[in-house]
């Protein structure tokens, strides 16, 4: 496991690489986090996920966005564009690092959102693992809200004035980022490079179905799984068992690995 | 200020795994912090808050270190069996003696919330070159007045709702809080959102009070540095208990002893207006024990 810094020297984004543990898998993985406060949670099973590929013979890299995690850049100048960016630069640092041609995308949450916006019009990718997606972004935005709300007038008992003037759970979310977040609806894309597409679920919500349908639609080959787990982005998920879905981990990786 | 940051990795086997965060002029004359995980959230902390509150050290002086303890984030497990508190002062000694090798610091701030305030202070206590630690929502104890001004609130409530039939019928229709709470243990209805939603919970390793009275004392005497910061529970009750002869942290030990409430906040601090009264409150006791001196003010 190598940690280190790639992108511009401007704004410098944290990575971590896995080296594969043979030369076994073709091309390699990079892991795309969830964000906000969906973000810390995805970090321990990223990790694990990541140490199986690369037992299984994937270089891995995970990273996180300009402006979160450990990376450089201002959170308050984040947007859809400069995420996508990142995933690009990320693919292309694997590229180099990995020394291998083709590279799968594997997302979580808006992450997953972000990876499938990618493969259809940024980059080429070999496999596409959507975890969990966000499929409408203004559903997920109201969900965030309604979360956020209840935090500041049941918990914290302040006024609703407070709701509108701190934030979105925990950071900061500019009216630009609003907007192009809501703009966003993954039963609108027209086209996946993506040979493959794993749609896997741990929960049914709704816009899946319509998803599983529009994803066949688009051309590549589509596999759908639900694995029954606690949501582990959710904050009850610190106090339950599942803190890493060990059967969604490898779910993915005898997925990927699969010919 | 301008900040920088590098990643570390430091210990047995390069085990450990952490970023330095440092003013473009670092100085091995001021105290380094070390940020320690809160619970089992990786360094970044929850909501973002250590890498936030590491840079806003960084900005005014101080040299920073937040690192995932064995087995946390990408740090891996020890592998010398050490029981649990031995193993996280261990990680914890590598840290400084990783600073201490790279930077020629020899003095430290140990700093964390929940879990990392209960490591902070047994870091403070064992390690000498431990000056000063900055605790959150780390040790608090009732005192005998709160918890019998507790049992008498919660009787009347309890005498209230028996008296209230609007309670009788929430009960029975299964609305009530308590039966929701039952029918949530049973796997019924759905957690959810509003009103019913979970409240804050979290643990903590708490020592018998006469033991972290004693070793508080003991610390303020060695002139080791405490800041004891309390969110809206634990503020509640520090300062329902503050004025008792039982109160924790114990009265009369001086100036080495400071308690700030951030009354409102929440224990992970989720609202951007609570971090900032943070930053500022351990900005301001960074600030006063280990001022900057005139050459470090001037770069």
């Amino acid at each position: 496991m190598n940690p280190f810094y790639f992108g511009s020297s401007a704004a410098p984004i944290f990575g971590v690489l896995h080296p594969p543990h043979s030369s076994s898998a073709a091309g390699g993985v990079v892991l795309c986090p969830a964000v906000w406060d969906e973000y810390g949670p995805s970090h321990r099973p990223f990790r694990l996920l990541a140490q199986r590929l690369a037992r299984a013979g994937f270089p891995v890299l995970r990273f996180d966005y300009r402006g979160s995690g450990d990376s450089f850049g201002d959170e308050h100048a984040a947007s859809v564009a400069q995420w996508r960016e990142d995933i690009v630069m990320a693919v292309q640092e694997l590229k180099d690092l990995g020394q291998v041609e083709q590279v799968s995308l594997v997302g979580l949450r808006f992450g997953a959102t972000l990876a499938a916006l990618v493969a259809a019009t940024d980059v080429r990718v070999r496999d596409l693992v959507l975890w969990d997606p966000v499929v409408r972004g203004a559903d997920w935005l109201s969900e965030l809200r309604h979360r956020h709300a209840d935090l500041v007038m049941n918990v914290l008992r302040l006024a609703p004035t407070s709701v509108q003037e701190d934030g979105l759970v925990g950071f900061p979310c500019a009216p630009r980022l609003d907007n192009e977040v809501s703009a966003i609806d993954l039963g609108a894309v027209s086209d996946l490079s993506a040979e493959r597409v794993l749609l896997l679920t741990s929960e049914e919500r709704p816009g899946y179905r319509d998803l599983r349908r529009h994803l066949g639609r688009l051309g590549s080959q589509v596999q759908s799984q639900h694995v029954a787990v606690q949501p582990i982005w959710e904050e009850r998920a610190l106090w339950s068992n599942t803190l890493v879905p060990v059967e969604v981990v490898g779910h993915i990786v005898e997925w990927l690995t699969s010919p | 200020m301008s900040v920088r940051e590098r990643i570390a990795q430091f210990g047995d086997k390069q085990r450990l795994v952490g970023i330095v965060t440092e003013p473009a002029t670092p100085s091995a004359d001021r105290p380094a912090f070390l940020i320690l995980n809160a619970g089992i959230v990786h360094r970044v902390g929850p909501n973002r808050l250590h890498v936030r509150l590491a840079r806003e050290l960084a900005a005014a002086g101080f040299t920073v270190l937040r690192f995932d303890l064995s087995g946390l984030g990408d740090s891996a497990p020890r592998d010398d069996g050490l029981p649990y508190h031995q193993s996280r002062i261990g990680d914890a000694g590598d840290a400084m003696d990783f600073l201490s090798e790279t930077r020629g610091i020899e003095r430290f701030v140990a700093c964390g919330l929940c879990s990392g305030a209960d490591h902070a202070f047994r870091l403070a206590w064992h390690d000498p070159r431990v000056i000063g630690a900055a605790m959150i929502d780390g040790y608090a104890y009732p005192s005998a007045a709160y918890r019998r001004t507790q049992r008498t609130q919660r009787l009347r409530q309890l005498a209230g709702r028996l008296l209230h039939p609007p309670a009788w019928r929430r009960i029975v229709t299964g609305q009530h809080p308590a039966m929701k709470a039952f029918a949530r243990r049973l796997g019924i209805g759905a957690a959810g959102v509003g009103p019913t939603a979970p409240v804050e919970r979290f643990v903590i390793d708490l020592p018998p009070q006469t033991v972290a009275t004693e070793q508080t004392q003991t610390l303020a005497q060695r002139g080791t540095r405490l800041l004891f910061i309390y969110t809206a529970q634990l503020s509640k009750m520090y300062q329902q208990s503050a004025d008792a002869p039982d109160a924790f942290p114990p009265r009369g030990v001086g100036a080495a002893v400071a308690v700030t409430c951030l009354t409102g906040a929440d224990h992970t601090f989720t609202l951007r207006s609570h971090q900032r009264r943070l930053f500022d409150a351990l900005l301001e006791w960074a600030q006063a024990q280990w001022p900057a001196t005139a050459r470090h003010a001037a770069s």
